[in-house]
């Protein structure tokens, strides 16, 4: 199936035919899959997630009008995903009779969001960690408009490095890829590529600090 | 939601480009800083060499060819240029066009390769770009773009330039920051199993037969 321009896909979006779906599954199926994956691990709650991004454009779209199809629809699946996983932590913490994985030798094990993980913990050093209680609803409204304010800064610091390393950190910490798939993506090694993410991390934790944003 | 999340639709944009480069772009061999200074060293080059040769610069545009020797004989006696054989009939330009084999489309419109120095020495011949197949056809030859790996392969083995087709100052096995410089396209092997294809103002590409 030819691969359509995101402005045909788009267009079939506002004339409400179903084609636009199965465009959109076509060309970035694969993509958000990736995504999906890169947090959940699961195979099936990946799908459910790519999904549940396909209804999500289809009833945001009209009336918005995407300018770039694939990072409309790579936030919604990150966003879902990361939704997915926190619900499915919660529920084995709270589960009485929550089942663990467990290896040969009796020891607990858990796929379930190391991608995720990894990356948070890089992060760590770096940002602000979020939150992981629950409050009440303005908390949470409190929480998304200060998430937003220091996105809002990190964006602004991004844009001070070279292109590579931009692209290396959303590759790593937004699309969650390993190090060598996000190393793989810019024809780079991956030592060259975990040096790069270091310095960017630190540089960032400069950068934080002077705006104001304490660890 | 973390801030993660957040960041700005165009820095996303910007990253995730790299995945959805779509065929009708060629791989790009070369980086942007590389290709600007290729660029801007082939203009010069055409621009001193017009100064230098402007009867061979006027023949370029015309559809006549000119007998090898004569070029060299001006060339030997400017003292710029040592040719060491006798190329036949030049190439005054390649034309890329839509090849007839290729599916009728709007989309397959080529764009024309800018006129350069001689090639091979061989004749004249049309290099054909198929853009739905996204191949080449020159000499009754059909080639195929070259992976990143061949690309690095080829440079490594030292790409070889015929003679013929050497601006001054360019020498054989030249590396690929020589070649940057040069306004050559078509360099030669025993077999031409593999071709380098400049496409003004997008850039070099590497091709190989297609098996």
């Amino acid at each position: 199936m030819q691969l359509l321009e995101d402005g045909k896909i788009i267009e079939l979006f506002f004339q409400r035919d179903q084609q636009a779906i199965v465009h959109t599954q076509n060309k970035f199926g694969r993509y958000l899959l990736k995504i999906a994956m890169n947090i959940l691990t699961s195979r099936p709650d990946g799908e459910e997630c790519v999904n549940d991004t396909y209804l999500r454009a289809w009833n945001a779209i009209p009336p918005q009008r995407p300018d770039a199809l694939s990072t409309f629809l790579g936030r919604i699946t990150r966003n879902l995903s990361i939704d997915r996983l926190r619900r499915q932590r919660a529920q084995k913490r709270s589960s009485q009779y929550a089942r663990t994985d467990s290896d040969d030798e009796g020891n607990v094990v858990s796929m379930m969001g190391a991608g995720y993980d990894l990356s948070l913990d890089e992060l760590s050093e770096c940002i602000p960690s979020e939150q992981t209680e629950k409050g009440t609803p303005a908390d949470e409204v409190g929480e998304a408009l200060e998430a937003k304010e220091l996105a809002r800064t990190i964006s602004d610091y991004l844009r001070t490095v070279t292109e590579e390393a931009r692209k290396l950190f959303i590759y790593r910490y937004y699309d969650m890829e390993s190090l060598k798939e996000s190393a793989a993506l810019l024809g780079i090694t991956e030592a060259k590529a975990k040096t790069l993410l270091f310095r960017t991390r630190q540089g960032l934790k400069g950068y934080l600090e002077k705006e104001g944003w304490s660890l | 939601m973390d801030a993660i999340g957040y960041l700005d639709d165009d820095l996303i944009e910007e990253a995730e480009s790299v995945r959805f480069r779509t065929v009708e772009q060629p791989r790009r061999i070369y980086s942007r800083p590389m290709r600007i200074a290729a660029l801007t060293a082939s203009a010069a080059v055409l621009i001193f060499g017009a100064f230098l040769f402007p009867r061979f610069f006027l023949r370029m545009g015309s559809t006549e060819t000119a007998p090898a020797s004569a070029q060299y004989e001006a060339a030997t006696e400017e003292g710029l240029l040592q040719a060491e054989t006798t190329a036949e009939e030049p190439a005054d330009a390649l034309l890329m066009t839509s090849s007839d084999s290729a599916p009728a489309a709007e989309e397959d419109k080529a764009p024309a390769l800018a006129a350069g120095p001689a090639d091979n020495g061989t004749a004249a011949s049309a290099l054909t770009w198929a853009k739905a197949e996204d191949t080449v056809t020159f000499q009754g030859r059909t080639y195929r773009p070259m992976t990143e790996e061949e690309m690095a392969g080829w440079l490594e083995e030292g790409l070889v330039i015929p003679p013929e087709t050497e601006p001054a100052g360019v020498t054989e096995d030249a590396s690929a920051s020589e070649l940057a410089d040069a306004s050559v396209f078509i360099p030669e092997e025993a077999d031409s199993s593999r071709i380098l294809v400049e496409i003004q103002g997008e850039g070099i590409y590497g091709f190989v037969v297609q098996k």
